[in-house]
């Protein structure tokens, strides 16, 4: 049996560690959450303003524009990259020939940069880009646009890249989370007379619970900090078209200097990721334990 | 740029020469001076190592940093952090984060107004450099912002530059029936354009507009001279004066299509011409006013400036640089390099051949400032940047527009 002393010891050991990761991750934090509360500009003392940053958040016109178009692609690139994602990993999970080659080649976009992603995109909507040129070839002049500068195309064409580039990460975990379901419970289901749709639904798609849960988790979190690709393709526009919380974060401190805007807009993005993430997470982790 | 160098050459031994005629400041100095990236950094950079060859034990540093967002960022970080630097590249005005009315209202910057120069200061500048009788920096050089026109293109096009608005547009539908686009505009960045027309319609009947909205007596909404302005901008994009795909472009693009000769003209800064030469070095360039009739204005401003950290250690030193810097050869040498007009070539009236359709105008006095300068919020700017694509696009109507920029004037920090 352990005396008291040696009981209590690794608790007090643990402190310098807890109070060095305090400082370094949260001091930080708390300290930016405060200029939330200010009208800080980056010149002058900040003045302690209340609620005020946090009541314009919630009620301008470039944060409502923001918050909406973040929560358009978090829902849109959650489902698709998902979808996509768990039909190329059940297509590449078989025996078909360069399977190999080919997960490689779904999964490298995942690896890139999204910045350089996305300026390569930029060239693809180009009003004298490929797209274009093909719908042009086809003769579907009628069809072609300014993908990019056309508020009603902008955000879809966000979107279009940002699951182009992302649906490999979601073929990975499904992949993984195929590959650890039996063999013999399969087989079973098929001698049983299981068709190909029912051992999906029956067998394949409950026994992927943990993996759609880290395959939606964290696509959600990406889509609701969305910046990169919105800055390349489209700086936010046209007007205020394709702005999200991140963007605006970015440029209402450091395009405006409205520092205590900036903190405000940040924390509600914190607070929006942590309330999304925490009740997904609980309600998938919930569906793990009926399964 | 062989001839640039062979300016500067000159200009700087002339310096030289000169400074060591002058009396020794005979301390030991060590000073901070943070500039963009660019060939304005490249300026200061070389006009401080000669300064400093020419005294002794004074030692300059030169920090550059990115140009844009980036640039004004590193300048508040240093003097929030308290390592402010002792000399600092900044804008006229209020349109950036370097902005040097806004840092001099804070406090951070040092009162120039003692200087023996400040005798040859510019009127036209004098309301974005002076906070009453403070002044905060040291203009460095005239940009020019207008019509910037490829002429051998518009000769080939069998153009002749535009003298009104009708003429423009009909510019417009004679570059189109050959193929080509009269204008290349950035819809990202359309505040150059829809400034410089209101340059003639707004400034030209009130040049103290800015003062009047600061004063509260006049309101974007109000005012018929802005609706015109946007409404012209918007007919420019109806009629196809730009670039196909403007609405998406970057100026990146803009630069491209001026290079890629698919457009014989942009309207910006002078500066802009110089970055398409960069890309296609054979075009032949120049920039003229905006062509409005009896309205025509030149529209110049001098936005390079330098200015004195309140904080230096160093302050005499440095104000010593400052007007060494605005004696006639260095200006010149600073201006060899940058490709812009120095003030004291602006006095004498001698300008360089690309501005020379623009020379009249500011040897008239027929000169007004770029507006968003004498503007003391930044998001009136992208107000106005965002509204003139949002009313291209359908977005937005241009009372709407003319609202939220009214409204981005008034809004609580």
């Amino acid at each position: 049996m352990l005396s008291p002393t040696a009981a209590r010891a690794p608790l007090s050991w643990a402190i310098p560690a807890i109070v060095i990761m305090l400082l370094f991750h949260y001091a930080a934090f708390v300290a930016g959450g405060w200029y939330a509360f200010t009208d800080w500009n980056g010149l002058t003392r900040p003045n302690f303003v209340g609620l005020d940053n946090f009541r314009r958040v919630l009620t301008s016109e470039e944060a409502r524009s923001a918050l909406g178009n973040t929560l358009f692609l978090t829902v849109f690139y959650v489902t698709l990259s998902n979808a996509i994602g768990l039909g190329l990993a059940m297509l590449l999970n078989g025996s078909l020939r360069g399977r190999n080659a080919l997960r490689v080649l779904f999964f490298a976009p995942v690896v890139m940069s999204p910045l350089a992603v996305s300026y390569v995109w930029k060239f693809i909507f180009a009003v004298n880009g490929p797209i274009n040129a093909g719908l042009e070839g086809v003769g579907l002049d009628s069809a072609t646009r300014v993908w990019l500068g056309d508020p009603d195309t902008a955000i879809w064409a966000v979107l279009v890249v940002m699951v182009w580039q992302f649906s490999g990460l979601c073929m990975a975990f499904y992949l993984a989370g195929l590959q650890g379901i039996p063999d013999e419970v399969l087989e079973a289901a098929e001698i049983d007379g299981a068709s190909r749709w029912r051992r999906f639904r029956k067998i394949i798609f409950p026994l992927l619970a943990p993996a759609a849960t880290v395959s939606i988790a964290l696509p959600t979190i990406f889509g609701l900090r969305t910046f990169d690709q919105v800055i390349a393709l489209t700086f936010g526009g046209p007007g205020y078209a394709t702005e999200t919380l991140a963007t605006q974060i970015f440029k209402q401190t450091f395009g405006f200097g409205r520092f205590g805007y900036g903190a405000a807009f940040a924390l509600v993005l914190t607070a929006l990721v942590l309330v999304v993430s925490s009740i997904q997470l609980i309600v998938l982790r919930a569906r793990e334990d009926r399964l | 740029m062989t001839y640039h160098r062979h300016v500067l050459g000159i200009s700087v031994s002339a310096g030289l020469m000169l400074s060591s005629a002058l009396p020794s400041l005979a301390q030991e100095a060590s000073l901070r001076l943070v500039a963009p990236a660019s060939a304005v950094g490249d300026a200061l950079q070389q006009l401080a190592d000669a300064y400093a060859a020419a005294h002794d034990g004074v030692r300059f540093t030169v920090q550059k940093f990115p140009s844009g967002d980036n640039y004004g960022q590193a300048v508040i970080t240093q003097i929030q952090s308290g390592s402010a630097p002792d000399l600092i590249y900044t804008n006229a005005g209020y349109g950036s984060l370097e902005s040097l009315m806004p840092l001099g209202q804070a406090g951070h910057l040092a009162d120039l107004s003692g200087g023996a120069w400040v005798a040859n200061f510019p009127d036209s500048a004098h309301d974005v450099y002076y906070d009453g009788d403070n002044l905060y920096g040291l203009p460095l050089s005239l940009t020019s912002v207008g019509l910037i026109h490829n002429t051998a293109m518009l000769e080939k096009l069998g153009i002749a530059y535009p003298e009104t608005e009708e003429d423009f547009f009909a510019a417009c539908a004679a570059a189109a029936e050959q193929g080509a686009s009269f204008s290349a505009a950035s819809g990202a960045f359309p505040y150059y354009i829809v400034e410089t027309i209101a340059a003639s319609k707004v400034y030209t009947e009130t040049p103290d507009w800015n003062a009047k909205r600061r004063d509260g007596e006049v309101t974007f909404a109000e005012t018929p001279g802005w609706t015109a302005t946007f409404e012209t901008f918007k007919r420019m994009a109806d009629e196809g004066c730009f670039q196909r795909g403007f609405e998406a472009a970057s100026v990146p693009d803009l630069f491209a299509a001026m290079a890629g000769e698919l457009a014989a003209s942009n309207v910006g800064p002078v500066t802009l011409g110089g970055a398409v030469l960069r890309m296609n070095p054979s075009l032949s360039l120049e920039i003229g006013p905006w062509p409005a009739g009896d309205q025509t204005v030149a529209l110049g401003f001098y936005n390079d400036a330098l200015s004195v950290a309140a904080t230096s250690q160093h302050l005499d030193v440095a104000l010593d640089f400052v007007g060494w810097l605005a004696e006639p050869e260095q200006q010149r040498a600073f201006n060899g390099i940058t490709g812009g007009v120095s003030p004291v070539d602006v006095t004498e009236g001698t300008y360089p051949a690309m501005i020379a359709r623009l020379a009249p105008y500011y040897s008239a006095g027929e000169i007004v400032g770029l507006p968003h300068t004498g503007w003391t919020k930044l998001e009136v700017r992208d107000a106005l940047n965002r509204g003139a694509t949002q009313i291209v696009t359908g977005q937005a109507t241009i009372p709407d527009v003319l609202a939220a920029m009214d409204a981005a004037w008034g809004a609580a920090e």
